[in-house]
């Protein structure tokens, strides 16, 4: 029998029981929908992370003092990593928490005083959107953020002034200092990221840090590997030198940590997506057994007109593969949308979902970015050729049945 | 087509009981004529037609279809000579509920290798033949039963076979479309000759045939031949 008939046959009963066909769809509808749907937005996810961390440097390793550290991050600390095999180099920087006046509220930034020459080397993905970086100790460049304010407040353009209020310890009291910049430089937005975050800083030279924290004792050292695969031996060398009065923090370790929670709910997500499918599986088994069962007469004058066993394997095996394929088929678009649904709930927010924020940085207005689901050609006809193979062999066992019965007792079945 | 029966025995085991439905049948249909089993209810004539259409094998004994022996062919061949050689007519008409009248008739031509358009063709005319013209798009449960029986000839009929088997055909329907029926068949057997079997209760049906098997237990009683009957229906 020719395929394109036995696919109008079985389309034809499947019409005839359209709630029944409609309900097995849609059982099986759900396991590709699910599949589709984490799998794409967990590796849009994956992917805007390593986007974001490939910005960042993965390269880049972060020095801190640990927690209750008495240790001084001076420039002897400097020095001493330096010497570390394939350090590329090391940048040491004051963080320090100031406010701006933004229209009539305060706002809460972090200045960043370090080596400006040295910044692209921390962050490869930081520019220029005008202007240049600062020359002079009086001079600054800010985050895209403090120049165009998301609150819709006046910002700041270049060459303005911008004041600053800073806190700055003088002996053992607090005293509010006010420091003013030349806006040298404005630059381009950058997007979330970790330890820090650069539309919301305003840079300025290490010069400064000097004289507004009025001490040699930096806020932390960026230390900058030779390639990828020095980072984790840097890392070990840091530690072993200075234990628990530091805290290292390497961006290419903290990417695979994250990749790999990303992949193990995503695994987990799909493996229970896979138990939908054998549910799918078990209920299309059922409704061909019902099919073959109530159509026993039907198969007897198929039989007695002159069908042969593999021709009534055929019909029967095409109405389970039929069903398997429009309920994959409906999966796959379903689950291509909710891949976008599940970005917009969890992912919406940028990378806060992870709960990871700067130190020393106020949960600023975060700039939501928009990550994208990754739906590749490979993962729908993977997850449909699925669905086809599921209903192909759910209806194996009751369309062998179908075909073996004998004529003159499927022809008596009433 | 010759149909040839050496000592045929069916016999029946359900739940360990053994019911023995035919006890040794032997009988030689000539190609062309025209037969009748009569018998009383579970005297065995529906398994002996079954058998002659290859429907079941006997558990003992020989079938014969135009000197094959269909001991010696397997399903897939006994399948092709049913769909070659074969038309079956059931006293239920046995149509596929879902499908019309054409579709229903187009069924046997479906698994042949011939383009969609001659089926449909060749199954529009078969209908108009039949007299059903202004009936194909109609489903079975919309037809009254002469006219399902009609449908059921169109079906068997458009294979071209050379045996026709009718079991009780005319079982469902009233008198009148009884008559028009059988004259149909005659007409089929005639004209066309294609060899009838048909089984039947009714005296009526049965005077159509050239010959009647009457079959008590399993066994043939006796057998009536009805040398000019075939004159006699005729005009």
């Amino acid at each position: 029998m020719k395929i394109l008939r036995i696919i109008k046959f079985a389309f034809g009963a499947l019409k005839n029981r359209k709630l029944r066909a409609i309900l097995t769809i849609l059982g099986i509808t759900i396991g590709p929908a699910v599949i589709v749907a984490l799998v794409g937005a967990t590796q849009g996810f994956g992917a805007s992370v390593t986007e974001r961390f490939n910005k960042l440097g993965l390269t880049t390793i972060f020095v801190m003092p640990g927690m209750r550290s008495s240790l001084r991050m001076d420039d002897t600390v400097v020095r001493t990593i330096s010497q570390i095999p394939n350090v590329e180099v090391v940048i040491p920087y004051y963080n320090i928490r100031a406010t701006i006046r933004s229209g009539s509220q305060t706002k809460d930034i972090s200045i960043i005083a370090l080596d400006i020459s040295k910044l692209k080397s921390i962050l490869p993905g930081i520019s220029l959107e005008e202007g240049e970086f600062p020359k002079a100790l009086s001079q600054a460049v800010i985050g895209s953020n403090i120049a165009n304010p998301q609150d819709g407040s006046q910002g700041v353009t270049l060459n303005n002034v911008i004041s600053t209020s800073i806190n700055t310890r003088i002996g053992t009291r607090i005293v509010k200092v006010s420091r003013a910049f030349v806006v040298s430089g404005i630059l381009k937005p950058f997007g979330q990221s970790f330890f820090i975050n650069p539309d919301d800083t305003i840079f300025v030279p290490i010069g400064i840090g000097k004289s507004l924290t009025g001490s040699q004792t930096y806020s932390g050292i960026y230390v900058v590997a030779r390639t990828i695969n020095d980072v984790s031996n840097i890392q070990n060398a840091i530690s072993d030198l200075y234990g628990s009065r530091v805290r290292v923090v390497a961006v290419s370790a903290m990417l695979s940590n994250i990749q790999s929670v990303n992949e193990s709910i995503s695994a987990i997500l799909v493996s229970v997506a896979f138990m939908s499918v054998i549910v799918a599986f078990i209920g299309i088994m059922t409704t061909m057994f019902t099919s073959v069962h109530e159509r026993t007469k039907e198969i007897g004058i198929l039989k007695s007109l002159g069908y042969s066993p593999r021709d009534i394997l055929g019909i029967f095996l095409a109405e389970a593969t039929l069903t398997g394929a429009l309920g994959g088929l409906i999966g796959i678009i379903l689950g291509s949308f909710l891949s976008f649904a599940i970005i917009g709930m969890f992912g919406g927010g940028g990378l806060g979902f992870i709960g990871f924020r700067p130190p020393g940085q106020a949960a600023t207005a975060i700039q939501s970015t928009i990550i994208t689901p990754i739906i590749t050609p490979e993962l729908l006809i993977g997850t449909f050729a699925m669905a086809v193979a599921i209903g192909a062999l759910a209806g194996l066992l009751p369309s062998w049945r179908a075909s073996r019965m004998i004529p003159v007792v499927a022809l008596r079945y009433e | 087509m010759s149909i040839v029966c050496e000592n045929v025995h069916k016999v029946y085991t359900s739940g360990g009981y053994y019911t023995p439905a035919l006890r040794g049948i032997s009988l030689h249909i000539n190609a062309g004529e025209f037969v009748c089993i009569m018998g009383p209810s579970g005297s065995g004539k529906s398994t002996l037609l079954n058998l002659m259409g290859a429907l079941d094998r006997p558990t003992k004994g020989k079938v014969f279809i135009d000197g094959v022996d269909l001991s010696q062919l397997n399903d897939y061949a006994l399948a092709e000579l049913r769909n070659q050689k074969i038309g079956f007519i059931f006293q239920t008409f046995n149509l596929i509920q879902r499908m019309t009248a054409l579709e229903n008739v187009e069924v046997p031509l479906l698994i042949r290798n011939i383009p969609d358009r001659e089926i449909r063709e060749k199954a529009r005319r078969i209908l108009g033949w039949v007299g059903l013209a202004n009936r194909i798009h109609h489903t079975p449960d919309r037809l009254s039963g002469g006219e399902q029986q009609r449908v059921a000839i169109a079906r068997a009929l458009i294979t071209q076979p050379k045996i026709i088997l009718g079991d009780e055909p005319t079982g469902n329907i009233d008198t009148k479309a009884t008559h028009s029926i059988m004259k149909l068949l005659k007409y089929l057997n005639e004209k066309l000759k294609i060899t009838m079997v048909i089984v039947t209760h009714n005296m009526e049906v049965a005077a159509y045939a050239q010959r009647v098997f009457h079959i008590r237990d399993g066994v043939i009683e006796r057998v009536v031949i009805h040398s000019d009957k075939s004159k006699m229906h005729s005009d």
